[in-house]
């Protein structure tokens, strides 16, 4: 890991710090020169930057030439012109001082120029002069004249013509004359093209000043402009951030009506996101016959502490607002163009009003309105917040009915199905019990507890009894059905279910109800898987559907074999119920599974209702399994049917 | 025909229930104890007024003034019968009466009609101690 960073990590550049002469120099230059910090202006700090170099360099030329003089080894520097250069640096050195100290670009050059002409202008005059002081002299002159101003230049000029004639006849006076004239005609060619120079350097000057101004100009532009977008963005941010909080409010509004219930909670809604204390909101919900005029009242809402006022007014109902767009606004009564409306709102004392109709399927069911006891320019949002107000209340208005109506139609349905639940509940109990007598006092005399039976009559007994048990059976199917079809079937569900219990419960009913049949009744071992496990189910109804189709298959077969197999699949158990009766035709399979149908078949073996495969079925299904059947006509047949090992859905179910 | 020596009471306000039941106990099984209240009005005082103190309860549910499920409770508040057996006999056998007697704490429950082949041997298991829900 560490290593693979330091592997994907970039070499470390290392500038090593610069050791060469020329490097040294540059940053000794720099630090010469370098303008402080406190001029901050790209112009001036380049005019400083110039003005000490300008010093530096006169300075080390002048050096140079005192070395060279000392040396002897230029004949020609007289002892005049020593004195020149050395007055030279001299005043270099002053005014590279006078530039560091005070930072004064301005005075330092206008002094150096003076300084130097003075210097140009007067060695013709000294005796043993060859002026070579003067050429070193000019050389700040014609450097700072680079960075003068006009008003720099306007010295230049005016100075120069003094120090040219100027001092001429004042030396005359003294009796001194130039004693080099060619000297002083060579310095005056050479101040003439410096005034050249000047004049062409000031106007490269210019130009650069010029096209700095127009920068300086576009960028002002620029920056004005950058101001007004950045106006532009605020108002705009401004103009969003007012939509912004009006949707918030209307989001507001709406959620609080989404939660309310009562007309006076949406007022209070609506109240809460407006800012204005100088108008109140009402919500009047009219009458629902809505005729030319209508009573309002039947629920009056006001969003004052009070809360909930009643009417007894008429509302002028042909001046309310008859669709959505539109609103009645009126910031003054006293200019109202309807007397009827004026003389409405002027009896309760109110000055401005500004209503919206609430509409529920088209119809306007009330207004919403904002009331003020002055006249009250309403703002655009006030306005805006009421115009979109009405719409959800309207919304909520009718949810709320609709509400109302499904809750009502619930409570219902629920009396409906607690009434027919009871009636099941009443039928099986008030059938049940004089059967409960018929079947037993018959089978006590048929048992002769209550005297001698002879045969005849234990016979007639016996078919009495049997019938009797039918009548249950029949009862307990209809039951059973009618709950299936209501919904009403609940599973009374257990957690393990020993299914050999139940196999066992349902061959002895198949060999009870076998009588004198020639069947043989085979628990197919083969088949039956001897390790079964226990399932999630409810017992009394999987004995119930086990028992329905053993006898099934003992009803319509007359001789043969009834074989019974089971075994696990998967997470589900396949139950098989075969015998070899007469099968049943393909187009009567679908048949046998609805209710109150009887194939012929089953009609001419009677004894059932016709109603305990459809039963069956369903209580096979609501385990989570399905019930199938194979037949082939004059073969028999074979009802298979499926059950989960453990259904979820009826492991939640699990009563006990 | 086996002796019964316990006893036996019945809660039953139809009188052909009561009569059937009275020939099957009686006649058929040869309880010797067995006692009969036609309501459930002052329920626990009449059973503590009964000379010997009941071993098996036969309750039917839908009894008037006070149900099954509230004579149930009546019997297991009082601690002399923790220990009674008491099997809810009812005609009301759709699953959520069922459950409703599974969950109320009956010891078990025959479904009416009662039957004069299964009745005995249902009562047999029930004095073997074992739960009897004969519902089906």
């Amino acid at each position: 890991m560490q290593s693979a960073l330091e592997q994907n990590s970039l070499p470390k550049m290392v500038t090593p710090a610069s050791t060469t002469v020329w490097s040294r120099i540059k940053r000794g230059w720099a630090w010469l020169t370098e303008a402080p910090a406190t001029i901050t202006d790209d112009e001036e700090r380049y005019r400083y930057r110039l003005l000490a170099g300008v010093m530096i360099s006169t300075i080390g030329v002048a050096i140079v030439i005192i070395l060279m003089a000392l040396s002897r080894n230029i004949r020609y520097i007289t002892n005049t012109d020593m004195l020149g250069v050395m007055i030279g640096v001299l005043i270099a050195i002053g005014m590279f001082v006078v530039l560091r100290r005070t930072h004064r670009i301005n005075i330092v050059a206008v002094g150096s120029i003076l300084l130097a002409l003075v210097v140009t202008a007067i060695p013709p005059y000294m005796p043993d002069s060859r002026n070579t002081g003067i050429y070193f002299t000019l050389l700040p002159v014609i450097f700072t004249g680079m960075f003068f101003r006009p008003r720099h230049l306007l010295i230049w000029i005016v100075a120069l013509p003094i120090f040219l004639y100027g001092i001429p006849p004042v030396f005359a006076v003294f009796g001194i004359t130039a004693h080099n004239a060619e000297t002083r005609a060579a310095v005056e060619v050479i101040i003439a093209i410096m005034l050249v120079m000047l004049v062409f350097v000031n106007e490269v000057q210019g130009l650069a000043r010029a096209r700095n101004q127009r920068l300086i100009q576009a960028n002002d532009a620029l920056r004005l402009s950058e101001a007004s977008l950045e106006q532009r963005v605020i108002n705009r941010t401004k103009e969003v951030e007012v939509a912004h909080r009006f949707s918030e409010k209307l989001y507001r509004i709406s959620a609080a009506m989404n939660r309310t219930t009562t007309a006076m909670d949406i007022i209070k809604a609506i109240s809460d996101e407006i800012e204005s204390h100088a108008f109140s909101t009402s919500l009047i919900l009219l009458e629902p016959a809505v005729t030319g005029q209508v009573q309002m009242g039947r629920i009056a809402a006001a969003s004052t502490p009070s809360g909930v006022m009643a009417f007894d007014v008429v509302l002028p109902l042909g001046n309310v607002p008859q669709s959505n767009q539109e609103m009645l606004v009126i910031p003054d009564m006293r200019l109202g163009q309807d007397p009827v409306l004026r003389a409405f709102y002027e009896q309760m004392g109110i000055m401005a009003v500004a209503v919206a109709s609430i509409f529920v399927e088209e119809r306007v069911i009330g207004i919403l309105s904002y009331t003020a006891t002055t006249a009250y320019d309403f703002s655009e949002e006030d306005l805006n917040i009421l115009r979109v107000s009405t719409q959800v209340a309207g919304a909520a208005i009718e949810r709320q009915w609709r509400y109302a109506e499904q809750v009502q139609i619930a409570a219902q349905m629920r009396a409906v199905d607690a009434m027919k639940s009871q009636f099941l509940a009443s039928m099986s109990h008030e059938l049940r019990t004089p059967l409960n007598a018929i079947l037993n006092f018959t089978e006590f005399v048929a048992l002769g507890m209550m005297g001698e039976v002879n045969d005849r009559q234990r016979d007639a007994l016996g078919k009495a009894t049997e019938s009797g048990r039918h009548l249950l059976s029949l009862i307990n199917d209809v039951l059973d059905i009618t709950k299936i079809e209501s919904g009403m079937m609940q599973l009374f569900v257990e957690p393990n279910i020993d299914l050999y219990t139940e196999l066992d419960a349902a061959k002895v009913a198949g060999l009870t109800l076998k009588h004198n049949k020639p069947i043989a009744y085979i628990e197919d071992i083969e088949d039956i898987d001897p390790n079964l496990p226990n399932i999630v189910g409810d017992k009394r109804r999987i004995r119930q559907v086990l028992l329905n189709l053993v006898s099934n298959a003992v009803k319509f077969t007359d001789a043969g074999t009834i074989t019974m197999s089971v075994k696990q699949r998967g997470d589900e158990i396949l139950f098989a119920v075969s015998d070899t009766g007469p099968g049943i035709a393909k187009e009567d399979q679908a048949q046998i599974f609805e209710p109150f149908v009887q194939t012929e078949q089953g009609i001419q073996h009677a004894g059932g209702t016709g109603l305990g495969l459809p039963i069956s079925t369903r209580l096979v299904e609501a385990h989570g399994g399905r019930l199938w059947l194979e037949s082939i006509v004059g073969e028999g047949s074979t009802f298979y049917f499926t059950l989960p090992i453990r259904s979820e859905t009826l492991v939640q179910q699990i009563s006990a | 025909m086996t002796d019964y020596t316990q006893c036996f009471l019945y809660v039953e306000d139809d009188a052909l229930s009561r009569e059937i039941l009275q020939i099957i106990m009686i006649n058929a099984m040869g309880v010797h104890h067995l006692h009969v209240l036609e309501d459930s009005q002052d329920f626990m005082q009449k059973i503590v007024a009964l000379p010997q103190k009941p071993d098996v309860i036969l309750l039917d549910i839908n009894v008037m003034p006070i149900d099954g499920f509230t004579m149930l409770q009546q019997i297991r508040a009082d601690a002399r019968y923790a220990d009674t057996v008491v099997i809810a006999l009812t005609a009301s056998v759709m699953n959520e009466e069922v459950a409703r007697l599974r969950k109320g704490g009956f010891n078990g429950a025959i479904a009416k009609p009662v039957n004069v082949m299964s009745f005995p041997s249902l009562i047999d298991r029930v004095l073997l101690s074992e739960t009897v829900w004969h519902v089906v």
